[in-house]
Order: structure tokens, then C-alpha cells, then sequence
């Protein structure tokens, strides 16, 4: 398992590379410069480039750049934050993305995994079809409508929550925006979990179990569930990436100060060294996951630890 | 079964509350207080005023700090930290203002002295500080400028001098008719060389490392979030602060502030797009207008475009009105030359644009003689045209509707539309590769010169090059006629005839506006066309 664990670790880090070079391939490629294009002179851009270290050759670029990133430099931002340390930045927001991705994702994944289970047991009835109406509509409704809709509702109309994100009242700020960011979890959760829910149900060994008399809930915790997770843990992954691209349009309509809304408004404004360093967190973020989804598979089915147990 | 429903729906509900905790109330001390809350579109990138070239930050910026002068609502220049100035011209040109300041402090109790502004303008000018704006001491003839910037004289060289603590001295070059004017904006502020030393390289990075001198001083700064402002009880004129503090919001859903804006938490809001017609009947909705100027550049290097009457054709087909009035719809107006209004006050009094020519016309006729006479002169009986413009609604909407009507009245004419991002379609006009481009000019400050610069022959990417034009402007800019005011005004306006009745260089199209939505209890927001708008004599109802 160890040894398994290194290799994984080591590809990780190699993909982390290689995205980081391409990231700056696309940048170096993009028009324009981050500074006020409409009215810069060309001597003006000669001596911006110049204090800033842009007007030297790629691979010198990068090569200073990944030296930098080792010892925790991501650079300055050239426009959101002038001249600030773009880690300065990323480390005072990141936190409140993380928290409301997590907020979003165990929520989410709560309610999935209940409406799944419960339309599962209760297959063919109502129960199940509403389930089903709320997954596609989950999937199918752009999360800028749904957070919209929250905010005019809830927040507006009823005046139960904020609006706008308030840094005196986080706790309730955050309540809206991990609501309208879980609704994608909750849709592909409840989905994978009722049909696997159903496959697993009509096991033999599930049989085996009622046959045994063992009850209702403890069949379905101890022995259903455990092997209906095997598909959810799989889709961990592209659901984080889901939250990550979502958490930009809820964080913009919100008003929180996350990583998700800088990281659109760098991109609009070519703050090359923001848009390195956040899609750089992004894909360690992801990259890692996987990582902790691999190693999970492992702890949840005995199966998959044994066999790579055996090479 | 009945146990698993209760269990199901005890865990639905204390998943609800996952994100939930009792928290305090907000506190209620605000309502007797009176704060501006005001919504902006873009972050605070700066609070420093040598780096800043954003009108976030030099909102904030001209908040808590004060220039030599300010302008009032109607842009007339009056004293702020310099109480009084006598002005010499001399024979030669060189022009000398002398600035006694008035009694002033700092917010950590250190009086504003000349030498914060020498300091201050010998930092903008200096090469190291790699300014944006560095530029503008070259705009207001400031003696050794040029030098300075390019590195080739140290800035101690640089014409401002402080003979006493509280007197200032400037020497130009040439008589500068706006320069009072350039002394309201930000980059020219003081600022105090011991405090600045003292902060290493985090000055104004926060609050605590930003001194103030003006009306409001900085409070918190949450980047991404909101900055705040409370009343600045050592400005030297805090009795006319009427209020107790502003706070600014960063907001980049203008659907989502005005939903605040409607509970009542937002005072100030900027209408975007559809927005704008939604509210258009509101009785806070407010119209203003801006500097800024769209006009059809026209790329002369390109022969197989190159005739003054396809130009003409071009210029005198478009109805400008339909485009303000029926397609914008947010107060933009129809352009009437290159110059845009409420620019700059002429040494009459009067507004440039009230006493100069219209100088741009629509008659469908008349264009489609110059069309005939632009066929003969290209040798074509059909052509097709490119129009580059940005991704934007309003770009969109314009350049479609030019292109109909180019279309629909000059028989044989074509267009083909080419949308680009805004970095793309900068990048593509600079480097001369396009055909005609539909791009904006914003002031830099309040003199026609700001536009007439931008088409000599050096200074433009269109390849536009007039003898004649050049003459006209350089001699009313920097010749014998800079030196009389009026005879220089009715210089300028030649040189925009020149440029538009004469060559049809370029085809101004409209002038931007823009809507805001104020609540009905604000009073005192100075919305300038040029320059900063103002939050110093704002005041609120109870």
C-alpha cells in the first residue's frame, strides 16, 4: 500500500509540473499586457516590463518563476491588488471558499445520499419519481439561476438571509451560497445513489442478509450502503471540480471575497501572476483528491486493497 | 419503517443547519450614525497615488487625501490645501505659480508641508517608480519633465520646489491654461516622505499604513470585499463633513446590489445593461455623462480604404441620435465632434462644445454623393469593410446598427463584423491590423488637447498624418499662441475642423453615458465627466 501511495504521490507532483508549464504557455500566448492597455505608451510598457521581469525569454521566466513558487513567492498582482504578494491575497481567501465548498459538499452529499436511499427503497413510487425530477433539475439548471433565485427569495423577499456576503455575520452569509452550490452535489449524488441503491438491493447477498431476519435500517447501513459508496467516492472528483467552476459564479453573485470570484475578475484582466497561482491551487486541489479517492477505494472495498495488496 | 423516516427526516433537518449557527445580532448603534454605503463595480486595487490608474482607487484615494486644489460640482477649480497662488508669465513662456498652503495635518498629527509635494511629484516622475501615469508631468509642461522620466537627469531637476513649508513653487514651461485643474487629481496629492520611508515596502498596503489629510480616512480595507471610510476629524476643514463615514462594497452582480439597493442597505449603485431600461422610470434613477468618446478609427495605411470620400460617406450616414437615443438608452449622447462635452471650460467661460461647430452631420443624400465620388477614387463599384469592435453589449449593439445602415443606404457598400475581447482588439489596432475600429478615448484631463494630441502624426496607430494638422495643434500647444489663451482656444478648434470637415480622419459616433440609481435621501454626490466624482459635501436626510 505504501509503496502504491509513493508512486501516486510522485505522478502527482509531476502532473502539477507540466500544468504549471502549460498554464504559462497560455498566458505568454494571450494579447494584450495587465496593464492599462486603452493608455499605455510603448515607452511606458518597455519600463513596466522591465521592473517586472516580463520582457525576458520563456523558459528564464519559468524557470525563476517554479524557483520562486518552491519557496512560496507566487509573485505581485500587476492590477486587482498592485503590487501585492499574489500568496498574500489567495492565503486571506482561500479559507472561505474551502469552507463554503465544504459546507456545500457534505451537505450535499447528506441529502444526496438520503433522497437516493430513500427512492431507492422506495422505488417506483412517487417518492422515487420526485427524486428523479429533483436530480435532472439539479443537473440542468445553470447554478447562477438557482443562486439568483435563492437570493431573491430567501434573501430578498423572505429576508431570512443576507444577500451579500457580510464579514460581521459569516455563519449566516454562508448559508444561501452553500445552499446554491450543493444543489449540483445533491442532483448527482441522489442519482448515482439510487441507482446503485437499487443494484446493490437486488443483490444476492442482500438476500441473504433479510433472509437472515437482520433489520430494515442495519441491512441498509452496514451492507448496502458500503458498497453503494464505491460509485460516489468515484465521482468525488469531477463533483469537486463542479464545485470549483460553480464556486466562481456563486461567489460573483454573492459577494464573497473567495478565490472563485478573483479568479474571474484576474482572468478579465490579465493578472497573469493571480491566474497562475489560482489555477495552479485548483489543480493541486484536484490532483490531490484524486489522490485521497484512490487511497479511499483501498479502505472501502476490501476487495481492490487485496488484489493490489498482492502485486 | 416508521423508525427510518424519523431518522431520514431528523437528518434532513440537522443537515440544513450544517451551515447555520446562532450568531449575534448585527449591532444597531448604525442608525443614528450617518453612513454612505456605495456600490462598486471593481475592487480596490491602490491606495497609492503614484500607482493607482483606476477610478476605484483614486475614488478612495481622494477620500481621505487632499490636493493643492479641488474641483466643485461643475468642475470649477477651487483652493483645497493651497489656500491662495499668484501665477508669473513670463516673456519666454515659463510660467511660475507660487502655492501658500493653508494649515493642515496629517492624521498622525505632522503638518502637510511643500516638501510632501515635492516628494510626491519627484516619485511619480522618477524612472524607478515605473508609473503609469508618469506621463501627465510631461502633460502640464512641468520644467525638466521629459529628462527626468527618461532617466537622464536626476529628479531633484524636476521644476517644483518647496521655498518654505508652506510655500510651493512650479515652473512650466509653457503657460498650461488646465494645470490648476491636474492639481486636483490624485497622482499630484502630498505625501509625507518620513511616513513613506518609514513603512518599507508596505506603504498602503492597509489602513494603518496610509496617512490622511482629506475629508475621510481609511478604516478597514477587506480586499475583494469592501474598504471604509469615517469621518476625518483632523482634516483642517472637518466642520464641512456632514457625514460620519462611507462604506464602499465590492458587488460584481449589479442584479445582486440592487436587490441590496432595494432592502434599503445600498445608497449608490452603477446600472449595467437591461438594468438600465428596467429602472429608467425610477425616481432615483439618476443620468450622468461621461468622457468618454467613441469615434470609427479609420486605418490610412490601408490602400485599398483610403479615400476621404468613402470616409465622408461613412460619417454623414450614421444617425448618432438613433444610436444614443434608441440603442444605448443610457444617457450616452450623439457625438458632434471629436471633443466630447462638459470636457473643458474655454477662457470665455463657456463649454468647448457650446462654441465650436457641429462639426458632424447625417444626411443620407449627401452620402451617397460621397459614396459615388469614393467609388471613382478606388476604381471599385462594390467593396466590403471590416468593423472591428469589442465583445461588450454596447459595442455589439452599435457596430451592428453602423453596419445597417451603411448597408441599407450606400448601395454596393458591405460590412463585415469582427468581434474581439477588449486586449485583443487594443492589441490589434496598435499593431495597425485592422480596417476600420470602433474604439473609445477617455480624458486624462479637462483641455480638448487630450484628444487633438491623439492624431499627430507620431502619435497614432491609424497611420493619419496632416501637415497641416500637426502645424495647427503643436502651435497652439507648445508655439507662440500657447502663450494667449484665447487666441489658443480658437486655435484648437481649427485643428478639429482640420481634422473632421477637412480629412474626415476619424468618425466620432456618441458619448458615453451612464445610470446610477442614488436613494432619494443623498444629497452632494459631484459626478464629474472628467476627473474624479467627489464624496467630500454629501450629505444624508434623517
Amino acid at each position: 500500500m505504501g509503496k502504491y501511495v509513493l508512486k501516486r504521490v510522485a505522478i502527482s507532483l509531476l502532473t502539477l509540473l507540466a500544468i504549471l508549464f502549460i498554464l504559462f504557455l497560455m498566458l505568454e500566448l494571450m494579447p494584450g499586457s495587465p496593464f492599462n492597455d486603452e493608455k499605455l505608451t510603448e515607452a511606458q510598457r518597455i519600463l513596466l516590463y522591465a521592473k517586472y521581469g516580463l520582457d525576458q525569454p520563456f523558459f528564464i521566466k519559468f524557470y525563476k518563476y517554479v524557483i520562486n513558487m518552491l519557496q512560496g513567492d507566487f509573485g505581485v498582482s500587476y492590477t486587482i491588488n498592485k503590487n501585492f504578494a499574489v500568496s498574500v491575497m489567495i492565503a486571506a481567501r482561500l479559507p472561505i471558499t474551502i469552507k463554503l465548498g465544504f459546507n456545500a459538499i457534505v451537505f450535499g452529499a447528506i441529502v444526496g445520499l438520503l433522497l437516493g436511499i430513500v427512492a431507492a427503497i422506495k422505488h417506483n413510487t412517487w417518492i422515487d419519481t420526485l427524486t428523479v425530477m429533483i436530480s435532472t433539475l439539479g443537473v440542468s439548471v445553470p447554478s447562477y439561476v438557482f443562486a439568483l433565485g435563492l437570493a431573491y427569495f430567501v434573501g430578498y423577499k423572505l429576508g431570512w438571509f443576507p444577500i451579500l456576503y457580510d464579514m460581521s455575520r459569516p455563519a449566516e452569509s454562508s448559508v444561501l451560497p452553500s445552499l446554491a452550490l450543493s444543489l449540483f452535489t445533491i442532483a448527482n449524488v441522489a442519482r448515482f445513489t439510487r441507482s446503485e441503491m437499487i443494484d446493490v438491493l437486488g443483490s444476492d447477498y442482500i438476500l441473504l442478509a433479510q433472509s437472515k431476519g437482520i433489520k430494515e435500517w442495519k441491512l441498509i447501513l452496514s451492507h448496502a450502503l458500503r458498497n453503494t459508496l464505491i460509485p460516489i467516492v468515484t465521482i468525488m472528483g469531477p463533483l469537486l471540480v463542479g464545485l470549483l467552476t460553480g464556486s466562481m459564479v456563486v461567489e460573483k453573485i454573492f459577494g464573497i471575497p473567495g478565490i472563485g470570484s478573483l479568479m474571474v475578475n484576474a482572468i478579465q484582466m490579465n493578472d497573469y501572476n493571480v491566474v497562475i497561482a489560482i489555477a495552479f491551487v485548483y489543480s493541486a486541489l484536484y490532483i490531490f483528491t484524486m489522490l485521497i479517492v484512490d487511497i479511499l477505494y483501498g479502505v472501502i472495498d476490501p476487495r481492490i486493497r487485496i488484489t493490489k495488496g498482492a502485486n | 419503517m416508521k423508525k427510518l423516516k424519523v431518522l431520514l427526516i431528523l437528518g434532513l433537518v440537522l443537515a440544513l443547519f450544517t451551515g447555520c449557527s446562532s450568531s449575534s445580532d448585527g449591532g444597531d448603534g448604525e442608525t443614528t450614525k450617518k453612513i454612505l454605503t456605495v456600490a462598486t463595480d471593481t475592487d480596490l486595487s491602490t491606495m497609492d497615488q503614484n500607482i493607482a490608474t483606476d477610478g476605484t482607487s483614486f475614488i478612495a484615494i481622494q477620500a481621505c487625501i487632499s490636493g493643492l486644489t479641488q474641483l466643485d460640482a461643475d468642475g470649477v477649480v477651487l483652493p483645497e490645501l493651497a489656500e491662495t497662488w499668484d501665477v508669473v508669465f513670463n516673456d519666454d513662456g515659463t510660467t511660475v505659480y507660487t502655492f501658500h498652503l493653508a494649515d493642515a495635518n496629517w492624521s498622525n498629527g505632522t503638518p502637510v508641508t511643500a516638501a510632501d509635494f515635492v516628494f510626491d511629484w519627484q516619485r511619480l516622475a522618477d524612472p524607478a517608480t515605473a508609473s503609469e501615469y508618469n506621463f501627465i508631468v510631461s502633460t502640464i509642461k512641468l520644467h525638466n519633465a521629459d529628462a527626468v522620466i527618461a532617466g537622464e537627469m536626476p529628479v531633484d531637476q524636476l521644476g517644483v520646489k518647496a521655498l518654505d513649508d508652506k510655500t510651493l513653487e512650479v515652473t512650466l514651461d509653457l503657460p498650461v491654461d488646465f494645470f490648476l485643474s491636474l492639481m486636483a487629481f490624485p497622482t499630484f496629492f502630498p505625501l509625507n516622505e518620513e511616513f513613506y520611508l518609514a513603512q518599507g515596502d508596505q506603504y498602503a498596503v492597509t489602513p494603518a499604513n496610509i496617512l490622511a489629510c482629506g475629508p475621510y480616512v481609511m478604516t478597514e480595507w477587506i480586499s475583494g470585499n469592501s474598504f471604509t471610510f469615517e469621518k476625518n476629524e483632523t482634516y483642517f476643514k472637518a466642520d464641512d463633513v456632514q457625514i460620519d463615514g462611507i462604506t464602499f462594497k465590492y458587488i460584481q452582480d449589479t442584479q445582486s446590489a440592487m436587490l441590496e439597493f432595494e432592502s434599503g442597505n445600498l445608497d449608490y449603485v452603477k446600472l449595467s445593461g437591461e438594468l438600465v431600461e428596467a429602472y429608467s422610470d425610477d425616481d432615483e434613477f439618476v443620468q450622468r455623462l461621461q468622457g468618454y468618446l467613441w469615434y470609427l478609427s479609420i486605418n490610412f495605411n490601408d490602400e485599398s480604404i483610403n479615400s476621404v470620400n468613402l470616409r465622408k460617406a461613412i460619417s454623414t450616414v450614421i444617425n448618432r441620435e438613433s444610436i444614443a437615443v434608441n440603442i444605448l438608452k443610457d444617457g450616452s449622447i450623439a457625438a458632434e465632434g471629436i471633443v466630447p462635452k462638459l470636457l473643458a471650460t474655454g477662457p470665455d467661460g463657456k463649454d468647448y462644445r457650446t462654441t465650436a461647430a457641429v462639426l458632424v452631420t447625417t444626411d443620407i443624400t449627401q452620402a451617397q454623393a460621397y459614396w459615388q465620388a469614393a467609388k471613382v477614387d478606388l476604381g471599385v463599384d462594390t467593396l466590403n469593410i471590416e468593423l472591428l469592435f469589442e465583445d461588450t453589449e454596447a459595442s455589439k449593439a452599435v457596430a451592428e446598427f453602423i453596419q445597417s445602415e451603411i448597408e441599407t443606404n450606400l448601395e454596393g457598400l458591405t460590412v463585415t463584423l469582427k468581434s474581439q475581447p477588449k486586449k485583443s482588439r487594443l492589441e490589434l489596432m496598435r499593431s495597425g491590423d485592422y480596417q476600420i475600429g470602433l474604439h473609445r478615448w477617455g480624458p486624462d484631463y479637462a483641455d480638448p488637447q487630450t484628444y487633438l494630441d491623439l492624431f499627430l502624426t507620431d502619435n497614432n496607430n491609424a497611420g493619419y498624418s496632416s501637415v497641416a494638422y500637426d502645424a495647427t495643434v503643436l502651435e497652439a500647444t507648445t508655439g507662440e499662441t500657447a502663450k494667449d489663451s484665447t487666441a489658443r482656444w480658437a486655435m484648437l478648434k481649427e485643428a478639429e475642423r482640420i481634422l473632421l470637415e477637412d480629412d474626415c480622419a476619424v468618425v466620432p459616433i456618441y458619448q458615453n453615458g451612464g445610470a446610477l440609481m442614488i436613494s432619494s435621501k443623498v444629497h452632494g454626490i459631484e459626478l464629474h465627466t472628467v476627473g474624479i466624482d467627489s464624496f467630500a459635501r454629501v450629505t444624508i436626510d434623517d
